[in-house]
């Protein structure tokens, strides 16, 4: 590590991998509902677990998020965080928020908004959050005078991030404008903004990785940014099939999530093309496979997969099926944990010490436990997800009488989890098995000239 | 620093969630092995 205040990321990471881990708990009691009586249904109901299971999804991710941003920072811009301390604050409240709102939802203390069902005060302690993060980014970078590509993509998905969290914030006695609303907010954020700031870590870590230049790859960030603009705002309209607004949001759903895929090609091929033109400039092999494997899988998982029922007259029969958990797993493992995973594989031997730098065994066991526990598990909801359109909405079987028919494919859900659970938990125990060596082991270079973006 | 002595809990909370993911596992194939005869097609 060459700057002392990179140091913070490795907390930000080891509280990520905790919340992860519990993701898969309340994922796996999830899924094991759908098997037969379960002996926990008035204790921790499907209600409860599942929401937990998304919302600490979404937390994790956000926290591996804002601790690669903490790593990365410091190296573009070539100087110290403006304040650790702040950092720190920022972590435990933000800690704090998770804990008691999974706390409160186990008493089911929430708002009963799909994905927002944080209450009222947890909200406002995010965007406290999002604020002390966002001030303390931008401090440092002013204080740098060093600004690149990179970051600017990086930071304008941030600040939308945070922007587009506004609307969650309000309250709406009507349910179509509540769903209008929160897919502002949820769409906008996994299929726009937070598309930046992968695009802005995988831009990173194949500067980093690859010997590719630097300007070429910025240059190739602009088109695929561009891409995700054109495609995903107007592609929030395949969350309004038949929610109760006007039908003209039908064909501009149609059209526009039709085009989303383009932008996950791009990506794909930049991460391919980086690599084969290149070479490996870089000994972390390790970090080389989550990036490019984050770079293939969410073209598989978000961009496939969604094209597979984002046609409106697919989605007829499609619409609120495990079709949709089917492309929500593999889309949000391949292009959000799958990144983070990368940054963090990519730190960890500057952060730890007695790591080797090209990975460990341990971590070579979690990337392929967990790619192929994540492609059965989509390949369990495809299936189960097929069968209940089938029978539900063609032949007209009632809800639970189609869930006995397809309990066979949450079998296969169930042993599938556990090998991608096995693999995550390979990647935890590897993670935590040595102790954090913060110091810096590499003299920061002279100041670099101002450049901006 | 005085954040380094935040590994020694972590650590600790990280083997206590791994022992929770093995338990969940555990709890999902004693369900499946459960209800198996109930399981059709």
């Amino acid at each position: 590590m060459r700057y002392q205040s990179q140091s913070v990321a490795y907390w930000y990471f080891a509280v990520a991998m905790v919340l992860f881990g519990l993701q898969l708990v309340f994922g796996l009691l999830s899924a094991t509902k759908y098997i037969g009586p379960d002996p926990l249904l008035y204790i921790l109901p499907f209600d409860v677990t599942k929401v937990i299971h998304t919302n600490l999804l979404i937390v994790w991710v956000l926290t591996g998020f804002m601790g690669a941003t903490y790593w990365m920072i410091p190296e573009e811009s070539r100087t110290e965080l403006h304040s650790t301390r702040l950092a720190y604050i920022q972590l435990g409240l933000w800690t704090l928020m998770g804990v008691t709102a999974i706390i409160g939802y186990l008493f089911r203390y929430g708002t009963g908004n799909k994905l927002l069902e944080q209450p009222l005060p947890h909200k406002i302690v995010i965007v406290i959050c999002m604020l002390i993060f966002l001030y303390n980014v931008g401090m440092t970078i002013r204080k740098a005078r060093r600004f690149t590509t990179t970051e600017a993509v990086l930071m304008i998905g941030f600040v939308s991030a945070a922007l587009l969290y506004l609307p969650a914030l309000l309250h709406y006695e009507n349910y179509t404008v509540s769903i209008f609303y929160r897919w502002w907010t949820i769409h906008l954020w996994v299929e726009g903004v937070w598309m930046m700031i992968m695009g802005g870590f995988l831009a990173y870590l194949l500067i980093r990785l690859s010997g590719a230049d630097r300007e070429v790859m910025e240059k190739w960030l602009y088109v695929i940014v561009g891409l995700v603009f054109i495609a995903g705002i107007l592609g929030t309209a395949h969350h309004y099939y038949w929610v109760g607004v006007p039908s003209y949001w039908l064909p501009i759903g149609g059209l526009f999530s039709a085009l989303e895929p383009l932008a996950l090609v791009g990506m794909a091929a930049y991460a391919y093309g980086a690599i084969r033109r290149s070479g490996l400039a870089h000994p972390n092999t390790l970090a080389l496979h989550w990036t490019i494997g984050s770079a293939v899988f969410s073209l598989f998982g978000a961009g496939l997969l969604g094209l597979a029922h984002t046609w409106p007259s697919v989605n007829k029969w499609t619409h609120g099926t495990l079709i949709t958990a089917m492309h929500g797993h593999a889309a949000f493992y391949g292009a959000y944990a799958m990144i983070v995973l990368a940054m963090i594989s990519y730190a960890l031997p500057s952060l730890t010490g007695g790591r080797r730098e090209q990975g460990s065994t341990l971590g070579y066991w979690a990337f392929w436990l967990q790619i192929s526990g994540m492609f059965g598990m989509t390949l369990s909801f495809a299936t189960a997800g097929i069968a209940q359109v089938y029978l539900e909405r063609i032949m007209g079987m009632g809800y639970l009488d189609a869930q006995l028919k397809i309990q066979i494919h949450f079998v296969m859900l169930i042993a599938t989890a556990s090998l991608f659970t096995v693999g995550v938990a390979l990647f935890i125990y590897d993670f935590f098995r040595h102790a954090p060596r913060l110091v810096v082991d590499e003299p920061a270079s002279a100041p670099a000239p101002v450049r901006s973006a | 620093m005085q954040v380094r002595k935040l590994y020694g809990p972590l650590k600790i909370l990280s083997v206590v969630v791994l022992l929770l993911m093995a338990s969940a596992m555990l709890y999902a194939f004693s369900m499946t092995l459960i209800h198996w005869t109930g399981i059709s097609v």
